[in-house]
């Protein structure tokens, strides 16, 4: 009798994750399997021992530091403007009523005032996003507050979101996440959804809404 | 305070709460780190990547999972980075026959410090995806469903793999098991009977 089946179980009836059928069903077998009996009883054994450790202080010491050090640095969004500087792209806010109908307000990426950005162009953003269960669209975008669709095609901009989740359409990468209003509230009081997206030519375009 | 306002603090740059969310994790991730990569001193460099990961990524914790599943993909995802760098030593050689070995629970203090560093090498020699779920469910505490979420398993895949883990940890422990008994372990050939 191949017994690994037998043996899935019981180890699944000593971490509690069997059902009942599951575990009458391991019951009876090992009624006349000696060795998945005896296997058994090493796994209660096994799980006698107690594994866990207290981490030593100077990890304590070691990780404050270096947080207290990150918020030192640059925020994400002024890294990321950094990045579309060193990119010489430039950036475009749409503000208030939504970006299909409002008057472009166009910003500065070196200094984030508003002025002129010579050269730079819209890019409309997809008609629909679908991002795990979540489709975005131009209509819903402002519904979800503190919240903010990514679309880039940026190495150095992938980089920046390499933790966070991402499904590629259409040769972009579309990440959606939550973010901390902080992160925008210093670019704009109002904003609390917001778009990048990087054209054919290496543009990028944000398209926030109040 | 709910661990969700204190995830919700620590996003907007509040260290005390953050240093919360450390104390409370501090052991489970160092564990982690600890039978992942089998010395302090890496165990200490890759639990401080792991907390300064999870910091900077907070910002794009979207709250889809619980706080401790995603800090357990974040560590998983630092352990594989880790393993490819160091170029990590051989495993225990992959043995078809279960050995069950004869074990007792240890009776005294000096018994159950030597039985638990004799399970802490087993597991530190199992390859790495057997020692990823079995770490995570024995010294984490995760469920099936939870190890699944963090490693994007099935939880089909997380029940057999932790079996598969057991057996092999057995095995390793055969020896062990000899020395503390007059009479050699019992080999059972592949689950044959």
């Amino acid at each position: 009798m191949d017994c690994t089946y037998f043996r899935t179980l019981g180890s699944a009836i000593i971490d509690g994750e069997a059902s009942d059928v599951e575990i009458k069903e391991f019951n009876d077998h090992i009624t006349t399997c000696q060795d998945c009996a005896k296997w058994f009883e090493t796994l209660k054994i096994l799980k006698t021992a107690d594994l866990t450790s207290n981490a030593p202080d100077v990890l304590k010491e070691r990780v404050i530091a270096s947080v207290k050090n990150e918020n030192k640095k640059p925020s994400f969004f002024s890294r990321f403007r950094f990045t579309a500087v060193a990119a010489a792209v430039a950036i475009i806010v749409f503000a208030a009523n939504g970006f299909m109908s409002s008057a472009p307000e166009e910003i500065s990426p070196q200094t984030g005032e508003n002025s002129p950005a010579v050269g730079s162009r819209m890019v409309p953003p997809p008609d629909q996003i679908t991002v795990g269960n979540y489709t975005q669209t131009p209509e819903n975008i402002y519904d979800r507050a503190f919240s903010y669709v990514i679309y880039v095609k940026d190495t150095n901009v992938e980089n920046l979101l390499k933790d966070v989740d991402f499904e590629e359409k259409n040769g972009y990468k579309y990440y959606i996440t939550n973010t901390k209003y902080e992160e925008f509230s210093s670019f704009n009081q109002e904003i609390i959804a917001l778009n990048l997206s990087l054209d054919a030519e290496g543009l990028v375009i944000v398209n926030a809404a109040k | 305070m709910s661990e969700n306002e204190l995830v919700l603090k620590a996003k907007n740059g509040d260290i005390s709460a953050f240093e919360t969310l450390y104390d409370k994790y501090s052991g489970k991730v160092y564990g982690y780190a600890l039978r992942m990569t089998e010395n302090t001193e890496d165990a200490l460099d890759l639990a401080q990547e792991v907390f300064i990961r999870v910091y900077k990524s907070l910002a794009f914790f979207k709250g889809d999972s619980s706080f401790s599943t995603w800090l357990y993909s974040i560590a998983s995802n630092v352990c594989i980075d880790f393993n490819r760098s160091k170029n990590r030593k051989k495993t225990a050689p992959l043995d078809e026959a279960l050995s069950i070995p004869d074990l007792k629970t240890p009776e005294n203090e000096f018994e159950k410090k030597e039985f638990t560093q004799a399970i802490a090498d087993a597991i530190s020699s199992l390859p790495f995806d057997m020692r990823e779920v079995i770490v995570l469910r024995e010294i984490n505490g995760l469920s099936y469903i939870e190890i699944a979420d963090a490693l994007d398993l099935e939880v089909g895949t997380v029940k057999s793999r932790i079996s598969r883990g057991r057996e092999k940890l057995c095995s390793i422990l055969k020896d062990y098991g000899n020395k503390k008994k007059s009479f050699p372990s019992k080999d059972v050939k592949g689950g044959q009977k």
